[in-house]
């Protein structure tokens, strides 16, 4: 009821006539809904019109969050089998694909540990079926053993990571972006791996489908990183809007031969077998390993066994050239450049056409994608790093490559950049 | 694949003695014969931990999966609920499963999942040369416990029986007849099924001579009665010294996770129309 009463006054407040209102109230409220009126409406007159909002002349959209953006994106990319323990803000995935479970033959587990997880999604991995995982930073750390078991073994898996402060239980409903150098680190030894961090529902319907589609190419893990903002927050969604992207095949055994689940090849991808195939014995393991699969500690095979792997992230670099995995906004003569990944995209646009800059963002984290994002920036005077986090992971990262963010503005109280604050930091760090 | 011959090129580097090539030998016949029934050797997935035990997935030409200690149920898990058709069988160490991994033991019991569990349970960690593991008995004195540990083991059995495993055998690396007929009905249980083998360790832990005076095999033994299978698995504690009953100590039918959880294959549907209308609901 006291909400009701907000909603009126606020709508009041904001411009949206009481028409729309009663028609919202009506589609989502079905208890006692005569009396939810009355008190919305009571706010509604005691308010006053502080702001009009102007009408859309364009058909509606549907509202999304970049959750359920990201459960569609992996949907439309084939995703059979979603696996996840609760954990804010990834959560609502787990809900949302669990609530469409039978609409589109989905198989939705919520076993008894992040752990578990993750290996029984490796276990479905191995018998050919598509599969995500989804948690946030702590239940990450506990799939860490079994994301490196994933890259020894070439297991394909979709990790959604939605950040949120830390360290430790930090301030778990609120937002961050703190994980991007956990993502790629994590797990012992050297394999390769897909980071991708789209900025808003369009992005991340796009970005979890390709996601899905590189890790099964690949045969590698592949993250969708994503921060409460943008997990939670509601967004109209174009689905038109969004280049097609479908569900792609894995390459497939040519059934010529005694299989070889690792053979070693120029690409460094073995083509998949899976279970039953009356001609192909099918072995993975955590060990290294043999072209079939059997352990080896012998020094030429190991070295060669590596070799592989790391070969596939060449191959998936160069694949990813042909991506936008660096988009650019705004004013592309500025001398000042805003550089963002995530959820600040949106802040960062806004702000930029307030003030006449120009803005970068890199979707893609891993393989970085120097080249394009030095493209991007060229001719920037001064390059402005935006993130939430302290210690400006992108920063870092991107200075691996020779690339250096001349200032820094940082936010890191698990609140989300207001347009106002950004561009009051902006105007101090540009004057 | 031929049942003939079920190795690999993979060098065998168990101790001479090891109570796993029993288990090994014991399993091949298991599926031999499985073989000859009509299931076909490609329906079979193997899972194994890391421990002495997980060799074993090396030396056999079937299919397999070698995960990380601790972690070869869950992995099981999703084999069969990938593909409800194949079985799955699982080679776990007493510290793989009973220790590291015990809270996935637990869970696929409580889902009474169709999967068969094999315990090599030498109470001892072999690969890393000489610890105690959840089932030594109180005072084992292991490299990391030279004075002899604190604490009582657990009789995995009992916990298995609590936590709702349908099928609950024990059987010892000096018994492969035994061991041949525990595993093939085992396997072929519908739901949960466990086996704790009681594994000799030649080199850390020999407790053959002990195992050879204590065992017995159970005759008479209503293994559908629950509380008289949990008197049969109370008889020994893997602590102090009683005789040690060897066989089928429960077996109950009831409905599997997997008979719930998976809904029978819909017809192909077309995603984005579907996704479309998902939309439309949100407009």
């Amino acid at each position: 009821m006291r909400n009701s009463c907000i909603i009126g006054g606020f709508s009041k407040a904001a411009g949206i006539e009481w028409d729309i209102l009663e028609q919202a109230f009506r589609k989502n409220i079905s208890r006692e809904i005569e009396i939810n009126l009355k008190v919305a409406l009571r706010g509604f007159n005691e308010a006053r019109k502080l702001l009009d909002i102007g009408k859309l002349e364009q058909e509606a959209l549907p509202i999304l969050t970049g959750n359920e953006a990201v459960s569609l994106g992996l949907i439309n990319a084939g995703l059979k089998t979603y696996i996840s323990y609760p954990m804010t803000p990834s959560s609502p995935i787990l809900h949302y694909l669990a609530s469409l479970s039978e609409k589109f033959s989905l198989k939705v587990i919520h076993p008894e540990s992040e752990i578990s997880v993750i290996l029984m999604a490796l276990g479905f991995a191995y018998a050919g079926e598509k599969v995500a995982v989804g948690t946030s930073g702590g239940g990450f750390c506990l799939m860490t053993e079994a994301l490196s078991f994933s890259g020894m073994s070439e297991l394909p898996i979709v990790i959604f990571l939605g950040q949120r402060p830390g360290p430790s239980t930090g301030l778990p409903t609120y937002s961050s972006q703190t994980e991007l150098l956990f993502a790629l680190h994590a797990g012992q030894g050297e394999f390769p791996r897909l980071i991708v961090a789209p900025g808003d529902p369009q992005e991340a319907y796009y970005w979890s489908g390709l996601a899905l589609n590189m890790a099964w190419k690949y045969q590698i893990p592949a993250f969708i990183l994503s921060d409460k903002n943008l997990s939670e927050s509601v967004y109209s969604f174009d689905v038109n809007s969004i280049e097609e992207i479908k569900e792609e095949k894995p390459a497939l055994w040519d059934r010529a031969g005694n299989y070889k689940r690792y053979l070693d090849t120029e690409s460094g991808i073995s083509a998949l077998a899976f279970v039953p195939d009356k001609d192909a014995v099918i072995k993975v393991n955590s060990y290294e390993h043999d072209e079939f699969g059997i352990t080896t500690e012998e020094p030429l095979l190991t070295k060669k066994m590596q070799d592989k792997r790391l070969r596939k992230e060449e191959y998936l670099k160069r694949e990813l050239e042909n991506y936008n995995t660096v988009k650019t906004y705004g004013n592309n003569d500025s001398a000042v450049t805003l550089l963002c990944w995530g959820s600040n995209k949106g802040v960062c646009v806004e702000a930029a056409k307030n003030l006449n800059l120009k803005v970068v963002q890199p979707l893609v984290l891993n393989p970085f994608p120097a080249e394009q994002l030095r493209k991007s920036l060229e001719g920037a005077k001064k390059i402005i790093d935006v993130e939430s986090n302290a210690t400006a992971q992108l920063a870092i990262l991107m200075s691996r490559y020779g690339l250096k963010a001349d200032a820094k503005i940082l936010k890191y109280d698990g609140r989300p950049f207001s347009l106002e604050e950004l561009e009051e930091e902006i105007k101090k760090v540009i004057l | 694949m031929s049942p003939v011959n079920l190795g690999t090129y993979a060098e065998n580097t168990w101790c001479p003695g090891c109570g796993n090539f029993a288990i090994m030998n014991a399993i091949k016949a298991s599926l031999q014969t499985l073989a000859q029934d009509g299931v076909p050797l490609e329906n079979f997935v193997l899972v194994s931990g890391i421990g002495c035990h997980a060799k074993i997935v090396d030396y056999i030409n079937m299919n397999s999966f070698y995960s990380i200690h601790g972690r070869t149920i869950p992995a099981a898990e999703g084999i069969k609920l990938a593909k409800p058709d194949l079985k799955v069988i699982v080679f776990s160490g007493d510290g793989d499963s009973y220790g590291e991994g015990i809270e996935h033991l637990i869970f696929a019991a409580k889902r009474n999942i169709d999967i068969t569990v094999i315990i090599h349970n030498n109470r001892v960690y072999g690969l890393t040369t000489g610890q105690y593991t959840p089932t030594s008995p109180l005072g084992f004195k292991g490299r990391s416990t030279p004075q002899g540990t604190n604490e009582l083991p657990i009789n995995p059995l009992e916990l298995m029986l609590a936590t709702g495993a349908t099928f609950l055998a024990r059987g010892t690396s000096h018994g492969i007849e035994l061991l041949k007929n525990i595993f093939k009905e085992a396997i072929l249980h519908k739901g949960f099924s466990l086996v704790d083998v009681l594994q000799v360790c030649v080199t850390y832990y020999n407790m053959y001579e002990y195992y050879d005076k204590r065992v017995y095999e159970l005759k008479e033994h209503n293994s559908g009665d629950y509380q008289e299978a949990l008197n049969k698995i109370r008889e020994w504690d893997y602590n102090s010294d009683a005789k040690i009953p060897l066989g089928v100590l429960y077996k109950k039918e009831l409905p599997t996770f997997e008979d719930r959880f998976l809904k029978p294959a819909g017809p192909v549907i077309d995603r984005e129309t579907k996704i479309k209308e998902v939309l439309k609901e949100d407009i």
